[in-house]
């Protein structure tokens, strides 16, 4: 089995609704976003792009690509950074060490690190007094590894699970849950009646950074309007 | 066709042309765990899914699934519940960071009172008792000095909450203070509606527009503002409807959109009619559907402008079993016939141009011309040439785009309040109207004109709760109170004004602070008394002389409906009330029965808050007419529930009744009763001609095109012109909806924490400002602080500030400031609250930018 | 003696110094650097870089005496080894302040991943760090039995002063054959940290472990030069002239090396005219231009200046010339981080737009009031906390050399060896 996501950039319209439930679900402290959506090349979201009439405006969403071939894990010097039997790269929580090489290398910066206690973090905003957000319990693979907790130790690194809490159950990651546009498709690459198989297939895809080797399970579907 | 995994290039961000480009359907089939289910599985036992619906006023009305474990809302996620699954998910970004506002620093613990001056926000800490205490006792003392209609009640859109919203309808009606309509008072009337169609408002559902093919979206960004629905307008665009956006700026929407059409701010008329005297020069027009449907063929007095009425011509009477509320007007098929108002029954040979001579009764022998004539005449002048001149498109643009629009059906025109919130708002959407009038487009799948906006729209009967034992209401349009009583008004104005205000729901402080007006208001003591009651300490908290803390909607139980869909949905609380927050009903109870011992009986005093609500649920929904009919509360605790039409499949399609079975215009705009709207138009049909007085006293009989600020800004100050030469346009963000969330911490690291004001590149240029710079907005009135984002898509003087910022995000400034609350006499012609009304005019409003140090 | 007393002082200090900012860095969080997620190694990291390659290019000189004989250098090897030992001791203690869960480092020795680069730089590290310590131990064994002094050689009590010394002569020669390829090693290793990472164009160069270990031979030569000149003193300057201008050349020379690469490194980066090349010339040019100066100039002028017989003739120029490289190449390894961090790894293009090169922003990790969370660049400069942490193996190479100048011989004054 290996997991992957499909992103249908044609129907994203840069709302950010699924960097918000990521960040809600996953308990992420002020400043730290797993999830980002950006209008690539805008010097501010959803300002236009070009000049004099010739303008576009795309919005990309980017988290971690599950790469299978994942340049963070390779360098991780404790192995906290692993890949489960599902294809999902994940992070032991209580092995890592903080050497923060896997930020160096990961060609998306997609990992977040703890550079403070996210609690105190939390707190300086000003929340009702023992109120904390995000899925309230921890999680651990079978192997007993932590993957999820609602808050994670200071100087750990962090990011997508693919909402391991969730997924684990059978449920949608949050960010598939929470886009409005159904711009999300999440599923087993290696079935090939999955949803996410049959478009990969048939809809021409785009992956970022390919040229890395990498080998992202993010595949993008082309912003493609009809030809007229 | 064989499509293969395109290899791209390095580092591309790439858009690749489909080799058919249709893409397929939007809903998954079996995939690995794609489920869309009501309740979620529970995992842990500690975590319990409660199912409410999330309610600013954003029409959005989303189903949202609250997270609940140890007594928290840990979080929050979709419901996503509709029966049908084009409506899943729903929701944004928003209404998933709902917690931060429930949670967060700003939630009111317990009621206030001032212990300072008034406008200083400086409270003291007080018990409910006191609280209420204190204010029954300040109502009832300006009451009996000024008069129960001293004392302003502001609501907000009844559609976000019918139990709790109702309750405050119950008690002001009881005690016979003055209601503000929300709808007009937040500017979204869109005033073409009564005067063209006679009803309060009309919009397609969502689902509906995949059935359109051709959509024209002038002064809306759908993409920001209807997020939960954004992906229909896509779905119908990969269907092959084609979707063309009029707009000064290039929007998320235009981007997406077919074709971007960038017009002159506020010339929307122009353009309408631009190409509606295309459609009639090129005989593009519908000739059975305006003759049966509109008022084109009725008869009008050339010398004097009015319709002739049936009565008045010599051989013609008017038949007998016409209500007070209408009229029977003339035309002519060879004869002269009498129109029944309430039969859409014409011969399609009626004239609908030329001119002939009309005998009256008084054996005067008037000149007339079919309003469908004048119209001609009076489309005339707007050539492509001119059109181009006053709106800017090339006029061979404007010739195609008439020609597709024609030829394609079913069309759908979205209007949107980034049009019609300007002076000459009416204008427009009495210009756009022509389109898909002109052309057949109403009452049928896919077809038609839509304004999304505001939560406004009363879905069912509400009367047995709103209004107890039918008493009479006071309704004055809160446009009034900033701009004082005209001589022209129809509401009643009350004898000395209005001295206090009682609010929930809202932020006027920020949000209708226009010219600073109601700060002033206050710190003078015009206003001797404001009650707030509010789940947070927003800036109109801080305005208040007493503070009734409230609580959110998941912590309460009520009934919600929106005009975007057609389905009615519960609020139910996921946790108890936060701190010594209470729900709205239970105040009002409180400080009924403190202001007369009679009134508490209306508000169950037996039961707790939330029993009382789902009371009052069983007696709207037992109450509440066709729409309502067999919808159970056990029914809408399962889920979201579809609301009853006329139309098959219960489907939302506005004038379906009128056009598929004949049904004279206007159809009922609930609460009120028909004859209170039907009087728009008298004719029982589409009115493109106004033949009121002043109607014709300011040329605006027909729908013309009149240039912004000539009559609003430049009145009131001829140096306006040159010395302010920028809009203020106050658009609204993703980030808020109006000011909710304006203190969201999620929402404000998303925008770098900083309100921001776009700007065009060469103003930008002009001016020296550089993104990033800090930029001052002012105009005589007010000066507001921003960040310069420079946005080529931006027209040029254009200063599009997105709304709802708190003042301690903009130094203390209210950014409504700026703007001035100009009413427009033809807006008083008739007075129906919220749907005849004074609408406020947002982007009537000039200022200039300058970087922050520059000297003036 | 009192040279060397306030010497120790100082190097105490320095050490207290930056514990107490350790200690302050671990009860806050690394939050108190001024790294951030789109910025995430920095000071630390390049004086780490930096002590590694003065260690490397200490025992190589050392290792070079005993396996090539180069006669002019004999009187120096104890100095060369004692100044790897202390830097590599220095450049290991500058890694664990970096670390976020210091007391998880032992996860690294129960389950290496041995993929990572970082995981062979800490085999390679240790290993280097029980060579150096040999090398320095082998070397003052018969110093030891001779005036009784020492530790961990009570072994030697039972020997022959004529066995002790044949048997540091043994292993000197055996200690040197290995220590070389791993002097060598520790900074190839140490650059292919970074060499291996696609991501980050700036390392990305199979010219990065070559370029390493020329800078480490310079550097690592210039501390080995600045310690025996402070041990010999400007008095005996010249009996030693011999060496110390031997130790020039092979700064010298290395550099014109280091210089070669570094053209070359540039030739690759800019001629092609591809975004990436040009955002990165654009960085060490424009932006960085200042500091990628230093990292230039300073060193070529010393190369320059140790060519010439001025410069490598007086105890002043080589003091002066050597300083100034450190300077350089301190400079030099600040310039690995700004130009790979600063050229975002996701960088697109938009072709609509005529962007060739946009940088997709990353999150930060800390919210502060008026300052964006989500940034395209970062202008990285260490906080007062970061120089005061990075004190930590200043301290200890002063301690450690101090010390051990001053409680035994490094030169071979009255025993020729």
């Amino acid at each position: 089995m290996r997991l992957g996501m499909v992103i249908d950039l044609d129907r994203c319209i840069g709302c950010r609704s699924c960097a918000v439930a990521c960040k809600s679900h996953n308990a992420q402290p002020p400043g730290t976003w797993w999830n980002r959506v950006f209008t690539p090349g805008a010097s501010f979201h959803q300002a236009a792009v070009g000049k004099d009439g010739n303008l576009q405006m795309e919005s990309l969403p980017v988290s971690c690509q599950m790469c299978d071939n994942p340049a963070c894990q390779k360098v991780c010097p404790s192995g906290a950074t692993y890949t489960d039997e599902r294809g999902v790269v994940l992070i032991d929580y209580e092995r890592c060490i903080g050497c923060r090489y896997c930020i160096a290398a990961c060609p998306y910066g997609v990992r977040q690190y703890n550079w403070e206690d996210p609690k105190k973090a939390k707190a300086r905003v000003g929340y009702e007094k023992g109120y904390d957000y995000g899925y309230p319990a921890d999680f651990r693979d079978k192997d007993g590894k932590l993957v999820f907790t609602p808050n994670r130790p200071v100087g750990v690194v962090e990011k997508c699970t693919f909402c391991a809490q969730y997924t684990s159950r059978g449920e949608q990651p949050a960010c598939v849950q929470g886009c409005p546009g159904k711009v999300r498709i999440f599923g087993d690459l290696d079935d090939p009646s999955s949803e996410v198989s049959k478009l990969i297939r048939k809809r021409p895809t785009v992956r970022l950074k390919e040229e890395l080797g990498t080998s992202p399970k993010v595949f993008y579907l082309a912003p493609t309007k009809p030809i007229r | 066709m064989e499509k293969k995994n395109l290899r791209l290039s390095r580092r591309q961000f790439l858009k690749v042309t489909a080799a058919t480009g249709i893409m397929a359907g939007t809903v998954g089939t079996a995939s690995f765990i794609r489920q869309t289910v009501a309740a979620p599985k529970q995992g842990d036992p500690n975590i319990n899914y409660v199912r409410t619906t999330c309610s600013p006023n954003c029409t959005g009305a989303c189903g949202m699934n609250a997270l609940v474990e140890d007594g928290q809302i840990k979080s929050i996620i979709q419901a996503a519940d509709y029966p049908e699954d084009d409506y899943n998910p729903r929701g944004c970004l928003k209404g998933l960071s709902m917690t931060n506002l429930i949670y967060g620093p700003d939630r009111l613990q317990k009621p206030l009172i001032l212990n300072g001056k008034p406008g200083s926000g400086d409270f003291k800490e007080a018990t409910w008792n006191e609280t209420l205490d204190y204010t029954a006792g300040r109502l009832k003392e300006i009451a009996d000095k000024y008069g129960p209609e001293s004392i302003g009640v502001l609501f907000q859109v009844g559609g976000t909450g019918y139990v709790q919203k109702g309750a405050v309808s119950r008690l002001a009606t009881l005690a016979g203070w003055t209601m503000h309509h929300a709808y007009d008072q937040n500017g979204d009337l869109p005033m073409f509606w009564p005067m063209t169609f006679g009803v309060q408002s009309e919009e397609l559902e969502p689902r509906e527009w995949n059935n359109s093919r051709y959509v024209m979206i002038f002064g809306s960004n759908i993409l920001a503002t209807r997020i939960p629905d954004a992906h229909f307008l896509l779905e119908a665009r990969n269907r092959g409807a084609k979707i063309s956006v009029f707009d000064p700026n290039f929007s998320p929407t235009a981007a997406k959109a077919d074709e971007w059409i960038p017009i002159k701010p506020s010339s929307d008329a122009a353009v309408a009619l631009g190409l509606a005297r295309v459609l009639i020069e090129e005989k593009l027009y519908d000739s059975d559907f305006i003759k049966t449907f509109t008022d084109l063929p009725l008869l009008i007095r050339v010398d004097n402008g009015k319709r002739i009425k049936a009565d008045e011509v010599k051989g013609l009477s008017k038949p007998s079993d016409i209500p007070g509320y209408r009229e029977a007007y003339v035309v002519f098929n060879g004869q002269l016939m009498a129109v029944h108002p309430e039969k859409l029954e014409l011969p399609l040979n009626v004239m609908i141009e030329g001119e002939l001579n009309v005998t009256l009764k008084t054996g005067e022998i008037a000149k007339a011309k079919p309003a469908f004539q004048l119209l001609k005449e009076s489309l005339a002048q707007y050539t492509p040439d001119e059109i181009e001149k006053l709106a800017g498109i090339p006029k061979d643009d404007l010739v195609r785009i008439a020609r597709e629009m024609a030829g394609i059906k079913p069309l759908h025109v979205i209007y949107g309040a980034g049009n019609y919130q300007w002076y000459h708002g009416d204008l427009k959407g009495r210009a756009l109207a022509l389109l898909p009038v002109l052309t057949g487009n109403i009452g049928k799948p896919g077809a038609g004109i839509s304004t999304y906006a505001g939560q406004y729209r009363i879905r069912f009967k509400v009367a047995e709760w709103w209004v107890p034992e039918g008493k009479k209401q006071n309704w004055l349009p809160f446009l009034y109170v900033l701009n004082g009583p005209t001589k022209t008004m129809k509401a009643k104005w009350p004898d000395h004004g209005i001295k206090a205000l009682i609010v929930g729901w809202g932020n006027p402080f920020d949000q209708h602070n226009m010219a600073n007006k109601l700060r002033e208001m206050v710190k003078k003591e015009d206003l001797e008394f404001v009650v707030t009651t509010d789940f947070q300490m927003t800036t109109t908290c801080q305005y208040s002389h007493a503070v009734l803390p409230a609580v959110s909607w998941y912590e309460k139980t009520d009934l919600v409906a929106t005009p975007v869909h057609p389905y009615l949905q519960l609020q139910q609380p996921a946790v108890d009330p936060l701190y010594e927050g209470k729900p709205e009903f239970w105040i009002i109870r409180e400080l009924a029965k403190r202001l007369n011992p009679d009134f508490e009986k209306y508000f169950y005093p037996d039961l707790q808050p939330n029993q009382a609500a789902e009371k009052v649920i069983e007696l709207l929904l037992k109450t509440g007419g066709p729409e309502v009919a067999d919808i159970t509360l056990e029914q809408l605790k399962n889920g979201p529930v579809r609301l009853k039409s006329e139309v098959p499949g219960g489907r939302q399609i506005p004038f379906y009744e009128q056009v598929q079975h004949k049904k004279p215009f206007p159809p009922v705009s609930l609460p009120a009763k028909l004859e209170q709207t039907a009087q728009f138009v008298k004719s029982g049909r589409i009115e493109f001609y106004k033949d009121e007085d002043l109607m014709l006293q300011v040329g605006e009989a027909l729908p013309v095109h009149k240039p912004p600020f000539e009559e609003s800004e430049y009145a009131l100050n001829p140096l306006a012109k040159d010395k302010y030469q920028f809009c203020y346009v106050t658009r609204n963000a993703i980030y808020r909806v109006h000011s909710t969330h304006s203190n969201n911490v999620w929402m404000n690291e998303l925008q770098e924490g900083k309100p921001s004001v776009w700007l065009s590149p060469e103003d930008g240029k002009e001016k020296g400002i550089k993104e990033g710079d800090e930029v001052e907005i002012y105009n005589d009135r007010g000066t507001l602080t921003a960040h310069a984002i420079i946005d080529p898509g931006v027209g040029r003087k254009q200063a599009v500030f997105e709304q709802g910022w708190w003042s301690r995000y903009l130094k203390g400034a209210s950014y409504n400031s700026l703007t001035y609350p100009f009413i427009k006499p033809t807006h008083e012609l008739y007075f129906v609250p919220g749907m005849w009304s004074p609408n406020t005019a947002w982007n009537e409003c000039l200022c200039d930018v300058r970087k922050v140090g520059d000297s003036l | 003696m009192k040279k060397s007393n306030f010497l120790l002082g100082l190097a105490g200090a320095l050490i207290l110094i930056s514990l107490i900012a350790w200690g302050y860095q671990v009860k806050n969080g690394l939050i108190v650097t001024n790294m951030r997620n789109s910025f995430s190694w920095g000071l630390y990291i390049a004086t780490f870089a930096f002590f590694v390659g003065v260690a490397a290019g200490g025992l190589i000189v050392s290792s070079s005496v005993y396996l090539f004989n180069i006669e002019k250098l004999k009187p120096f090897t104890r100095i060369a080894s004692l100044s790897a030992f202390a830097s590599i001791l220095g450049a290991g203690a500058m890694i664990f302040p970096d670390m976020g869960r210091v007391e998880r480092v032992w996860n690294i020795f129960v389950y290496p991943n041995f993929k990572s680069p970082l995981v062979w730089d800490v085999i390679v590290i240790s290993a280097y760090l029980l060579i150096t310590f040999l090398s320095v131990y082998v070397q003052l064994l018969p110093d030891w039995k001779n005036e009784g002094s020492g530790f961990l050689n009570g072994w030697t009590k039972a020997r022959s002063q004529a066995y002790v010394d044949a048997f540091s002569k043994k292993w000197s020669k055996r200690v040197a054959l290995v220590g070389l390829p791993v002097a060598i090693l520790i900074h190839t290793v140490t650059a292919l940290i970074f060499a291996t990472q696609e991501s980050r164009g700036w390392w990305n160069t199979a010219v990065l472990p070559p370029d390493f270990v020329s800078v480490a031979v310079a550097s690592g030569t210039a501390l080995v030069l600045v310690i025996a000149l402070i041990a010999v003193g400007k008095d005996q300057f010249d009996q030693y002239k011999g060496a110390f201008q031997t130790m020039a050349l092979i700064v010298a020379g290395s550099l014109v090396v280091h210089f070669f690469f570094v053209s070359v490194d540039l030739i690759i980066h800019g001629w092609s005219g591809n975004p990436e090349g040009e955002e990165i010339l654009s960085l060490i040019f424009g932006h960085y231009g200042y500091l990628y100066a230093t990292e230039l100039l300073l060193p070529a002028f010393t190369m320059i200046f140790f060519f010439t017989e001025k410069g490598k003739s007086s105890y002043k120029a080589l003091m002066i010339g050597s300083l100034l490289l450190f300077i350089g190449v301190f400079a030099h390894r600040l310039m690995l981080m700004y130009p790979a961090f600063n050229a975002f790894p996701l960088s697109l293009s938009i072709p609509g737009a005529e962007i060739e090169s946009w940088a997709y922003p990353v999150a930060i990790g800390q919210l502060q009031e008026g300052a964006p969370v989500f940034v395209n660049s970062w202008a990285y400069s260490p906080t007062l906390i970061e120089y005061a942490v990075a004190l930590l193996p200043f301290g200890l190479v002063l301690f450690v050399v101090t010390a051990a100048l001053k409680m035994y011989n490094f030169l071979p004054q009255k025993r020729g060896m």
